[in-house]
């Protein structure tokens, strides 16, 4: 609104900085990864990782531009994030319990559930927390209609193997809705 | 004959072997769930073969299937899913892509 | 060197036991979406354990960081190919013609 209020000038410069931190923070970050993987440091390999890295900034400012990601919604995953190292060895539990009785004949197919996320956490990464562990997978990621709870969130579609709910779930801002 | 190289050997023969037998059989999505975790294979083979054979060299072959196996297997999901076809009952499908960052 | 060696050994067989089991996973579960679930212990600590053991061995130093870009490279880029792939067989489901994959998981 006070954009709108002030002028073209204020964005333009708010969006002159955002590109100035993006092309900054990712040359850093490649710079050092590249120092990282080279065996021998030596003032050309500086040259070159600093020209690579770079060309690999432009890249990515170009890349954001057009895609426009969104940042966010990290705090509100922080408890499932923290219930994720404990949950991925139980389910390896889970895998292999499923293994064994899948050899001996009486095996289970899993089901798959819907999962309704509240719209201040962020999809990918709970899609990808969930998918991370062998318990559940994400199948399919969709918004949810204007008519539907949570309002404005996201619908997960998982496979889940056992009928228990990981911690992992249970800490998310969400809950089953199927 | 060291305890990498026998490591590897084991995992290329009861790693390797049932992903490609995986690959070998079923309809196509099947085989790219075989192709997927033969690369995750790949990878920890090689990196066990450049140690069993001391050449730090080799470790930069898994470095590089380690960046460009995902890239594979999407482009091979987006040529079996079709090319974003919208369907009835369905988001389209730019909505199945992970979103955000 | 007792120790280290003792403690790389502990992780190599570690990461592979995870890594078989993985692939005995994808060798005998049934049915389209149970596989999916076997790519996960695989890179999620399979790889990760792997190239802890490689880091531990090669002691610290820049090569040692190279051994978990490669881990966290494989371990951040599995569960997105896993949806992408858990995606794909929704939709080669739909194909087919079967009732819809939402409703009831295919056999």
């Amino acid at each position: 609104m006070a954009d709108l209020v002030h002028g073209g000038a204020a964005t333009a410069m708010q969006r002159g900085l955002a590109t100035a931190v993006s092309l900054l923070a990712w040359w850093a970050c490649l710079f050092v990864l590249y120092l990282m993987l080279i065996s021998s440091v030596t003032a050309a390999e500086l040259v070159l990782g600093a020209g690579g890295a770079l060309l690999g900034a432009v890249a990515a400012e170009a890349l954001r531009r057009v895609e426009e990601p969104r940042v966010g919604g990290v705090r509100a995953l922080l408890g499932a994030v923290a219930a994720f190292p404990l949950t991925l060895l139980r389910e390896i539990g889970t895998l292999t319990a499923a293994v064994v009785r899948e050899l001996r004949g009486a095996g289970d197919s899993g089901r798959i559930v819907r999962l309704g996320l509240e719209p201040g956490a962020s999809a990918a990464l709970t899609a990808a927390l969930l998918s991370a562990s062998p318990g559940a997978c994400v199948i399919d990621i969709r918004d949810l209609g204007p008519g539907q709870e949570p309002r404005g969130g996201t619908e997960l579609t998982l496979h889940v193997l056992g009928p228990e709910i990981s911690r992992v779930e249970r800490a998310l801002p969400g809950r089953r809705l199927s | 004959m060291n305890a990498w190289l026998i490591s590897a050997s084991v995992l290329l023969a009861a790693g390797m072997g049932p992903c490609l037998w995986r690959a070998c059989r079923g309809d196509p999505a099947q085989r790219l769930l075989g192709i997927t975790l033969g690369s995750a294979v790949a990878i920890a083979a090689s990196l066990l073969i450049a140690r069993g054979v001391e050449r730090t060299s080799y470790v930069d072959v898994a470095l590089v299937l380690a960046v460009l196996s995902p890239a594979g297997t999407l482009v091979f999901c987006r040529c079996l899913a079709g090319a974003g076809r919208p369907r009835a009952g369905n988001a389209p499908a730019g909505r199945g892509r992970t979103e955000g960052s | 060197m007792e120790a280290r060696h003792a403690v790389v050994l502990a992780l190599l067989f570690g990461g592979l036991a995870m890594l078989l089991l993985s692939a005995v996973a994808l060798l005998v579960l049934p049915g389209p979406y149970q596989r999916l679930h076997a790519l996960a212990p695989a890179t999620s600590l399979g790889l990760p354990l792997l190239c802890l053991a490689l880091a531990v061995d090669t002691g610290p130093g820049r090569s040692a960081v190279k051994f978990l870009v490669i881990a966290a490279l494989a371990a951040a880029s599995s569960p997105v190919v896993g949806i992408a792939i858990g995606r794909t067989i929704v939709e080669s489901t739909l194909e087919e013609g079967a009732s819809g994959a939402e409703s009831e998981p295919p056999a």
